[in-house]
């Protein structure tokens, strides 16, 4: 198992999430409930592709994509 | 280890599942440009026209609209001027204002921006507080939208613009096209389109960014650096069917790729036409006799909002 932080934009809160070894990217977007289409997941400012494997112990910016302006 | 970008060796920062690619920074952005003008020169958008208003709120789509169509301006030959509302919703309303205002500045773009209080004596904010004094039973965001529509085409006629181009994006054809076959209101499906041509007193309605995603556009802003506001109006999170309906759109789409497209693209090519030409194209305007702006009965709906509003704001002060 591997732990990382996910920081939820909109929310401003950063959770801990705990995930299978060799976890993805796509593996944190659905434990948070989102589908691919609703959120753009960063690290250093740069957006991830969902096939990424994530980090252990690494800090992901969550970005939700909806405005409804 | 990470994902290669389909045309290079870097990096790649995005997947498109409809288009089996994975794209670098760079090749996302050179993606969406091409795509913006493909869908620009097959829909014939900006066909002699010489003058568009672009609608620019702050938000991520209109921002993303404003830079792409500065771009392909030269090459379909038109003039682009900036539209920004002030609808007086709170902090919200600064802080687009303040983002629209950077984006021109960054392409040395004409603008104007229309203060609605200034303007017609009434807010957003005012109407969320006065609402059921004044007895309006319509949504807020629908009140919004009819204030938005009129002084965008008002704007445009007066600057001689032959269109209102605005940052209507993929999800938000999905939704209307959803909701309003959910509520049976054949009007409103006829109404739905990428390009609503000029007609009376209106002036064309220009939907570029219709087969472009809320999260291609978002990240087009992110990667190009733009300012945008990245909030939400305070009033939309009071939509919960809205919601709804775009995280159903967005299960399938994941489950489903390109799902959205083709059942926008399919509505809008196949359904649309047939629709327009039995519900629309017969519709007769008059103008409005208080502002001579187009309706369908003796005042338009913008007036009657602004009359109602003046005087339960006359009666409130009073």
């Amino acid at each position: 198992m591997i732990k990382v932080k996910a920081k939820l934009l909109r929310e401003n809160k950063v959770l801990e999430v705990t995930l299978n070894d060799n976890a993805r990217v796509i593996d944190l977007i659905h434990k948070l409930g989102y589908t691919v289409e609703d959120v753009i997941v960063l690290k250093d400012e740069l957006p991830l592709v969902e096939d990424n494997v994530l980090e252990e112990n690494g800090e992901y910016i969550v970005m939700p994509v909806a405005s409804g302006g | 280890m990470f994902v290669k970008c389909s045309f290079c060796s870097n990096k790649a920062i995005t997947k498109l599942r409809y288009a089996k690619l994975n794209l670098c920074s760079k090749h996302f952005v050179e993606y969406v440009e091409k795509r913006f003008s493909r869908i620009i020169s097959k829909n014939k958008l900006f066909k002699n026209m010489d003058k568009v208003v672009v609608a620019v709120s702050g938000g991520k789509d209109s921002v993303t609209l404003l830079h792409l169509l500065h771009k392909v301006s030269k090459e379909f030959n038109f003039e682009i001027v900036g539209l920004t509302i002030d609808l007086g919703i709170r902090k919200y309303s600064v802080e687009s204002i303040e983002k629209a205002l950077k984006n021109y500045e960054m392409l040395n773009i004409k603008y104007k921006i229309i203060e609605l209080k200034n303007e017609y004596g009434f807010s957003v904010d005012d109407i969320v507080k006065y609402k059921r004094k004044a007895g309006i039973k319509k949504p807020i965001c629908s009140i919004c939208g009819t204030i938005k529509r009129y002084i965008m085409n008002k704007y445009a006629l007066e600057i001689g613009a032959n269109a209102v181009a605005t940052g209507h994006n993929l999800d938000d054809m999905v939704y209307y096209i959803f909701s309003s076959l959910y509520s049976g209101k054949v009007d409103n499906l006829a109404k739905i389109s990428i390009y609503s041509p000029s007609e009376f007193k209106f002036v064309a309605k220009v939907k570029p960014l219709a087969y472009i995603s809320e999260k291609e556009t978002l990240l087009y802003a992110i990667l190009r650096k733009l300012p945008f506001n990245y909030d939400v109006c305070p009033y939309a999170r009071l939509r919960t069917f809205h919601e709804y309906i775009r995280k159903t759109s967005n299960i399938l789409e994941e489950n489903i790729p390109g799902l959205k497209i083709t059942f926008a693209k399919m509505f809008l090519e196949k359904i649309n036409p047939i629709l327009y030409s039995h519900y629309l194209s017969e519709k007769k305007f008059k103008e409005c006799e208080i502002c001579g702006m187009p309706t369908t009965g003796k005042i338009c709906s913008f007036c009657k909002i602004k009359s109602t509003m003046g005087k339960v704001l006359k009666n409130d002060q009073g």
